[in-house]
């Protein structure tokens, strides 16, 4: 980072060529749709490019690398989000339900768990997918996010109870679920 | 009622997308250094482009000093007082004929084009009836002109390829491109404003560089890998 910070572009090509094992594993476990995760990897190395310049050397570089990374999911979901709302004002009930076919039921349980998880408080969401998604320790994601670990563990608990509340509403959750 | 742990048994849950080829990895590394080889451009760039901008308003009042530096040594030498050097120094303008227009056409191609066509006119002399073949199969000329075969690369050769290649000033007709282009052109939702088309490298692939937009100087380029992969736009 400090080469590329001196002028050395080829040291960030490779710094970010570097990090695409981790990327690519992040973007696996929160898209099961390979072209979905393909994508996703591609948004999270350019958003690690275009922001290592301002990159201020109090942390490890993967720290703050997947910092970057959590918060391009989580505006990436928020988006969808905001897509599929207006579709769904639009759409019909037929189209609704042909819609749903097209998609398996693990799709349709990942695409509400993943609307869910865009609906609640962003500092919620961020820690529930790093724990819960990518499975980082309550210590390495207290150290992504620059918090102490004992702020990710409420975080996470008003996280679960927040998106528990929408999975309900949702009915995705085991006794109310129409599709899991 | 569902409890909490539900919630995280459902997120540790989900399903992964599979693993991403061996090729999906070289191609996401490829695009990794194509990216930053782009930035490092557009840095230098920005970083000439000052200089550039002074040269420029230096050369522009260069020369308006040159101007008035003339101007000045002419009136002082008495060059202006003579009304019938003025007259004799006025064009004389030309009897019109039937080739005048074309040759005015010929200029306006060639300014559009920067290339010479001159072989077109010597086509047309001597032929009549020729022309309404020749209107058709000139406007087939012009598109071919404009499909430029460069061979430069692009990641590394950009400015060079950018100042050789010739480009249309107004957009070209898709139907007249060969097939593949065209249906490549309208994939890329540029059909209606592609200006130029080169064939040419990137980073050592065998590529097409479409140059599109509403002017010359305004053109963007997509980099496209065969059949019309999307590398990278410029």
């Amino acid at each position: 980072m400090y080469r590329y910070q001196e002028g050395d572009f080829n040291a960030l090509a490779e710094l970010a060529i570097s990090l695409l094992p981790k990327l690519e594993m992040m973007a696996r476990r929160r898209f099961s749709d390979q072209s979905l995760a393909i994508e996703a990897t591609q948004e999270f190395w350019i958003k690690i490019i275009k922001n290592a310049k301002s990159f201020k050397h109090d942390s490890k570089v993967q720290t703050w690398a997947f910092q970057i990374v959590n918060n391009a999911y989580l505006d990436l979901i928020r988006r969808d989000r905001k897509f599929t709302i207006a579709y769904d004002e639009l759409s019909t009930v037929e189209n609704r339900t042909e819609f749903s076919s097209n998609f398996s039921d693990n799709s349709i349980n990942e695409l509400t768990v993943r609307s869910a998880l865009g609906s609640i408080p962003k500092d919620q969401a961020a820690a529930v997918s790093l724990v819960l998604m990518d499975q980082f320790s309550i210590e390495e994601a207290a150290s992504i996010l620059g918090v102490p670990a004992g702020t990710v563990k409420s975080r996470i608990s008003r996280g679960k109870e927040a998106l528990r509340s929408k999975l309900m509403e949702e009915n995705q959750l085991p006794g109310n679920q129409k599709h899991v | 009622m569902a409890n909490n742990d539900e919630v995280e048994n459902l997120f540790r849950n989900l399903p992964k997308s599979p693993e991403f080829s061996e090729i999906e990895r070289k191609r996401q590394e490829k695009l990794i250094r194509s990216y930053v080889a782009n930035m490092k451009k557009e840095e230098e760039l920005k970083a000439t482009s000052p200089l550039r901008r002074f040269q420029s308003q230096f050369s522009l009042a260069a020369g308006f000093f040159v101007l008035v530096a003339g101007i000045s040594f002419a009136s002082s030498q008495g060059i202006f007082d003579s009304k019938d050097e003025l007259v004799v120094s006025m064009p004389t303008p030309e009897p019109p004929s039937s080739g005048s227009e074309k040759t005015g056409g010929v200029e306006q191609d060639s300014y559009e084009s920067g290339q010479s066509t001159k072989p077109k006119n010597s086509e047309n002399e001597n032929s009549e009836g020729f022309e309404e073949f020749e209107t058709g199969s000139t406007s087939q000329l012009d598109i071919d002109k404009f499909i430029n075969n460069t061979g430069l690369d692009y990641q590394s050769d950009f400015q060079q390829a950018k100042q050789l290649v010739k480009i249309s000033s107004s957009p070209l007709s898709i139907s007249k491109l060969p097939q593949a282009y065209g249906k490549c052109a309208i994939e890329l939702g540029i059909n209606k404003e592609l200006l130029g088309i080169d064939k040419g490298k990137y980073d050592g692939t065998s590529v097409l560089a479409f140059y599109y937009g509403s002017s010359p100087s305004t053109a963007s380029i997509w980099i496209v890998e065969k059949p019309c992969i999307k590398l990278e736009k410029l």
